[in-house]
């Protein structure tokens, strides 16, 4: 998964402290070395373990929007295949992309590139994917970072998963053990597969986001147990502990770059699915409650985030021609920020923030596709929170923004006739985002006379996966 | 390569039978074979080949099918259901099998949760009783 520009509104920069948890570094050890267990076998990927087609499991021929097939592969532990094969487990992933806003950013859009019309390879991945053992699989991505220059562990999920019947009832029952709330959902309605799927890294991003919306990724590391039962409900339990200084550093992530969960953060999720062989929806809640110290600053206390999430999607596929869905979601967040307050982050304890979003896809022959979404965020305002710098910031202290966002894609390979399947896969992708507000204002928003639409972005991808 | 149970002339007369079978009427209508193609296609295709001599993907090569016995295809490693099932597969078996495969063959790992529609199970048995040599 694309990591998107780090979002203000949990904390600034604080001391690292040193790991603390014999609890977490005993799994965080027990997880690596698994990992590292792993026979690294040329460039394997889950569709040569499996021998099935990218489409198989994604709509549009490319990840990572599952269909439902994709969905019970992803359930069932990542296992699937013929066990006598000998598949290797590592794959690639590259984004290179040109990236124009309406108007530039003076100083440059991040050290080493121009104010515009930024060539770059936004990221270049490296997966372990594939079945370990009988029903238990393994999705680990590691990202080298082409804009910020540095190589960290992106989503990764350990899971065990299989079928069984519970009281004449055909279930799924696994367990994941994962890095980030919501990595281990099988919908792309939640924060971590949701679209868009890949954005822009040299544009601006509006400032604020809830904390499932990323604010926890590769900072944690959790455990679920999930159930779908009879095709019809899928629950999902676990929590979240923070990793420490040492291991988060070993793994490339600043722990003073964002919020630390102080003991254990419940995540949970249910949804209401109906799958049959032409059309599949689902609508379901998912939510996350933490405390946490604000960039790992230990000297104030906690702030607490609660967050609910209510999301819906639909997707029909009368034949493999077309495929048409949508997906919306809507992430309500309280939060307390006491800690933040005294330590200067945070004007007032109390606040919300709520996030929005909607899209509609088409695809045709599991090659074209057209996605058009509209985004919104919504929150109560904090000068110190949402500060008043130039690009970056909020003149009038508040986290609102707007827009939409268009893509065009060709998805040429990936289906189960294509040339050098499974490993030769490209996605063409142009993607328009404009905004109608950025940081709470649709002009001068940020108090040096930047628009909104200033941001507007058009940003062509070529994404590679092999 | 697809190894049938029984001596050729056995199975052909037995896909034989299976094709009059599949083109008797199913629910007041007759197996329509092209529109099985299709179906199965958009509902199978992903996993299943169906080209003579041709390999297996995820799921069992399903050319030669009629007149087959479950868990046989030479190479592909089955769920301990399907080659325990002792199933010859037939219109009768394949519209058990395919309305809820699950149910009708606990234990079995193909991921699908059926074709609950007779008359497009009718066809896409029409369409597999022609895959044969």
């Amino acid at each position: 998964m694309v990591s998107l520009p780090k979002t203000r509104g949990h904390g600034g920069r604080g001391a690292p402290t040193l790991f603390t948890c014999k609890a977490t570094s005993l799994v965080v050890t027990i997880f690596l070395g698994v990992l590292a267990a792993v026979p690294a076998r040329a460039v394997p990927s889950f569709s040569d373990q499996t021998g099935e087609a990218c489409s198989a499991c994604h709509v549009g021929a490319f990840g990572p929007q599952l269909t439902a097939h994709g969905r019970a592969f992803k359930l069932t532990g990542y296992a699937d295949g013929q066990a006598s094969r000998q598949f290797p487990m590592v794959s690639g992933m590259a984004e290179l992309s040109l990236t124009h806003t309406a108007q530039g950013q003076d100083g440059g859009a991040a050290p080493g590139f121009g104010a515009n019309n930024n060539g770059a390879v936004d990221q270049v991945s490296v997966f372990v994917a594939g079945r370990l053992y009988d029903h238990l699989g393994v999705f680990s991505q590691t990202t080298w970072d082409g804009v910020g220059h540095h190589i960290a562990w992106d989503n990764t999920d350990l899971r065990y998963g299989r079928e069984a019947t519970l009281a004449g009832l055909e279930s799924i029952l696994g367990l994941s053990v994962n890095n980030a709330p919501t990595v281990s959902d099988p919908y792309n309605t939640t924060p971590a597969w949701g679209f868009p799927y890949a954005a822009a890294k040299l544009a601006p991003h509006p400032a604020a986001a809830s904390l499932i919306e990323g604010g926890l990724a590769q900072r944690v590391v959790g455990m679920t147990a999930y159930g779908l039962f009879a095709d019809l409900l899928y629950v999902e339990a676990g929590g979240y502990r923070a990793l420490g200084g040492g291991p988060l550093n070993t793994l490339g992530v600043a722990i003073a770059d964002g919020p630390v969960v102080d003991g254990t953060a419940p995540y949970g999720r249910v949804a209401l699915q109906h799958e049959d062989l032409q059309q599949s929806a689902a609508l379901g809640v998912f939510g996350l409650s933490a405390h946490v110290f604000p960039n790992n600053d230990r000297s104030a206390g906690t702030d607490r985030y609660t967050d609910v999430g209510l999301d819906a999607s639909y997707q029909w596929h009368p034949n493999r021609n077309h495929t048409l869905g949508a997906n919306a979601t809507a992430i309500l967040e309280t939060h307390s920020l006491p800690a933040s307050v005294a330590l200067g982050l945070a004007d007032s304890a109390p606040g919300h923030l709520n996030s929005y979003r909607l899209n509609a896809y088409y695809t045709f022959q599991q090659t074209y596709g057209l996605t058009a979404g509209v985004f919104r965020s919504t929150g109560s305002g904090d000068a110190a929170l949402y500060g008043s710098d130039p690009l970056t910031g909020s003149a009038n202290g508040k986290p609102n923004s707007s827009g939409y966002i268009l893509q065009a894609d060709w998805t040429p390979f990936g289906k189960t006739d294509s040339w050098a399947a499974p490993w030769a896969n490209l996605r063409l992708a142009l993607q328009y985002t404009g905004y109608t507000q950025f940081n709470g204002a649709s002009r001068n928003y940020d108090g040096t006379g930047r628009d909104a639409s200033d941001n507007n972005t058009l940003w062509l991808l070529t994404w590679l996966a092999f | 390569m697809v190894h049938f149970t029984m001596p050729m002339r056995r199975g052909r007369i037995l896909a034989m039978l299976a094709l009059l079978t599949a083109a008797l009427p199913a629910a007041g209508r007759a197996a329509d074979a092209t529109r099985g193609a299709d179906l199965f296609d958009n509902y199978c295709g992903e996993c299943h080949t169906t080209r003579a001599g041709g390999g297996s993907r995820s799921a069992p090569n399903l050319f030669g099918l009629m007149g087959r016995r479950t868990g046989t295809v030479e190479g592909f490693a089955y769920s301990d259901a399907n080659r325990a099932a002792g199933w010859v597969w037939t219109p009768e078996t394949l519209d058990t099998y395919l309305a809820a495969p699950k149910t009708a063959m606990p234990g079995t790992v193909m991921k699908f949760q059926g074709v609950k529609d007779a008359a497009e199970r009718a066809d896409i048995i029409a369409f597999l009783a022609t895959l044969h040599g």
